[in-house]
């Protein structure tokens, strides 16, 4: 006793396959114990090089490719492409697809973010909390399959609108379906968010900095934790957002400093509660009419470079299109958030304890194929 | 601020050859590899522009060339800029800017991996997506798929094939 203990930086390993990476991810730590001293992550386990085949595919022919991109927002994914692509050729979409767009968007959008909060819960030992919000994304999964019928990867979306129009009582079931979401949320936090012992692994862990976020070009919930308050949806509308009411959750250091992971998880929660509010929005608003454009069989887009970017549950979303007045496009480049929330990690990781590692990945809602695409 | 004042004040503030490029989209500034840095830099550091992010970066293989694009995009004035630049296929260099958006590292990374672009003054340029014993870079136009990777054989089947001649 009393004796200095001798300790030494040991590299170790974590991950393709381990449960708190979410997806295949490979970390090389160095550590000093428990303390890491350096965190290198080790990424392209998934790259199904989706931009070369986007290359190959014709323009309407991508749009599955699309869903692949994020397995957990397939919505959302269709929609950033297929806005690409109409303001490349200047389609108007029909004004019930805008609305259907933002409807099924958003429903993608809460049960993309139950999937972040419960993987976060359950990397944190809390299980319970993930098995529930798999049960509410699941009646989530049950309203697509009814526009669409598919339950992961929709295709729903097309060049110039929507694939399908929704059942003639879908509005009703997304209503009643919000009213026993509500309630469940507030069993959900009571569990979870107000939880102190959850509190207390999160505030405080790996706060990210205003200037860092923006230098490390953070987009989506992980750039609003840290109290940048900036939405695609507001800043740049797109589709029919300018014409509904929401607010932009931000970060303000609810438990702890501006910007750690209690404030980047509690965005996502708020995102949540602000979806809702635009759904029930849409239930009033949206118009009967045309579900598609008229859109001619081969697109081709006049020539040059174009970039699009619309705010998905991961964060901005870019596509950089160069075309060639060809039936394909001449080069695809999806810049996603999840592949820009995996850089900070060296930056953020020295000096955490393991655990708070697992912490900083479930806060950052790093989703492996569209960090890999 | 639109494009083309962006541009005059650039031009102006700056000892180098800048162009426009008018395509179907937006506007475009073109810059020499040797001004990139320069040029980046200004865009960053002038209060009046203040590109505070580096939005996305990727590279076009276009015939003997490399077409190099830089998003910038600034949160304070809510304005965004697509700067281009030429380099080389063969040999094609460019100054990293690292320096400038620390969030730059892994899209130049994934740059050179893709297309094969070297990034000068880059602290750690090496393959993201692809192993590091890959030969070749896919994104080329020119790109061969290699038909075995480390003995395991990558040729298409017979059913790929009867795809492939349709």
């Amino acid at each position: 006793m009393g004796k200095q203990l001798r300790t030494e930086v040991m590299t170790i390993n974590m991950g393709p396959q381990h449960p708190s990476t979410h997806g295949v991810i490979r970390f090389i730590i160095k550590t000093d114990g428990e303390i890491v001293h350096e965190c290198e992550p080790d990424v392209g386990y998934l790259h199904r090089s989706i931009e070369k085949i986007g290359e190959l595919m014709t323009w309407q022919g991508f749009v599955p490719f699309t869903d692949r991109v994020d397995y957990l927002a397939s919505m959302n994914a269709n929609w950033a492409y297929c806005t690409a692509v109409e303001s490349m050729i200047g389609t108007v979409v029909p004004r019930r697809a805008e609305f259907l767009r933002v409807m099924v968007g958003e429903l993608n959008r809460i049960s993309s973010h139950l999937i972040a909060i419960g993987a976060t819960s359950m990397d944190l030992g809390g299980f319970t909390p993930f098995i529930q919000l798999l049960r509410e994304r699941e009646y989530i999964n049950d309203l697509l399959e009814m526009a669409c019928g598919a339950r992961l990867t929709y295709n729903y979306m097309c060049i110039g609108g929507v694939l399908y129009d929704v059942p003639a009582n879908w509005n009703e079931k997304v209503a009643e379906f919000l009213t026993h979401f509500e309630l469940a949320m507030e069993q959900m936090n009571r569990l979870i968010s107000y939880n102190r012992i959850f509190i207390n692994r999160m505030a405080n862990v790996a706060p990210v900095s205003r200037e860092q976020a923006i230098g490390y070009n953070l987009v989506g919930p992980n750039l609003r934790g840290s109290g940048v308050q900036f939405d695609l949806r507001k800043n740049h509308p797109y589709s029919v957002y300018p014409e509904l009411e929401f607010d932009i959750p931000y970060g303000q250091g609810r438990e702890g400093q501006v910007g750690d992971s209690y404030d980047r998880y509690y965005v996502r929660l708020e995102e949540i509660r602000e979806s809702i509010k635009i759904i029930r929005q849409c239930i009033k608003m949206i118009p009967e009419g045309d579900i598609q454009a008229k859109v001619k069989n081969s697109i081709k887009p006049p020539k040059g470079v174009f970039h699009s970017k619309t705010e998905t549950p991961r964060g901005e979303t870019g596509y950089l299109i160069e075309s060639n007045e060809k039936t394909s496009a001449y080069r695809i480049k999806i810049r996603t958030g999840s592949f820009t929330a995996m850089s900070i990690i060296p930056e953020l990781a020295p000096g955490l304890f393991i655990a708070d590692l697992i912490a900083l990945i479930g806060s950052l809602d790093v989703v492996a194929p569209e960090l890999d695409r | 601020m639109d494009i083309k004042t962006i541009f005059e004040s650039l031009s102006t503030a700056l000892d180098l050859e800048i162009s426009l490029i008018e395509d179907s989209y937006e506007i475009k500034i073109k810059v020499a590899p040797e001004g990139l840095h320069q040029l980046l830099a200004r865009c960053k550091q002038d209060p009046e522009l203040a590109f505070d992010a580096l939005t996305n970066q990727t590279g076009i293989h276009v015939d003997e060339s490399i077409q190099l694009y830089y998003v910038l995009y600034s949160y304070s004035h809510h304005h965004e800029l697509m700067v281009n630049c030429e380099v080389p296929l063969e040999g094609g260099e460019a100054p990293s800017v690292v320096d400038l958006w620390p969030g730059a590292d892994w899209l130049e990374r994934e740059t050179y991996d893709l297309l094969g672009v070297q990034f000068t003054g880059h602290p750690d340029l090496k393959r993201i997506m692809l192993p590091e014993d890959w030969e070749g870079h896919p994104l080329r136009k020119d790109y061969v798929f290699p038909e075995s990777y480390q003995g395991i054989d990558n040729r298409p089947s017979e059913i790929t094939k009867s795809f492939q001649q349709k």
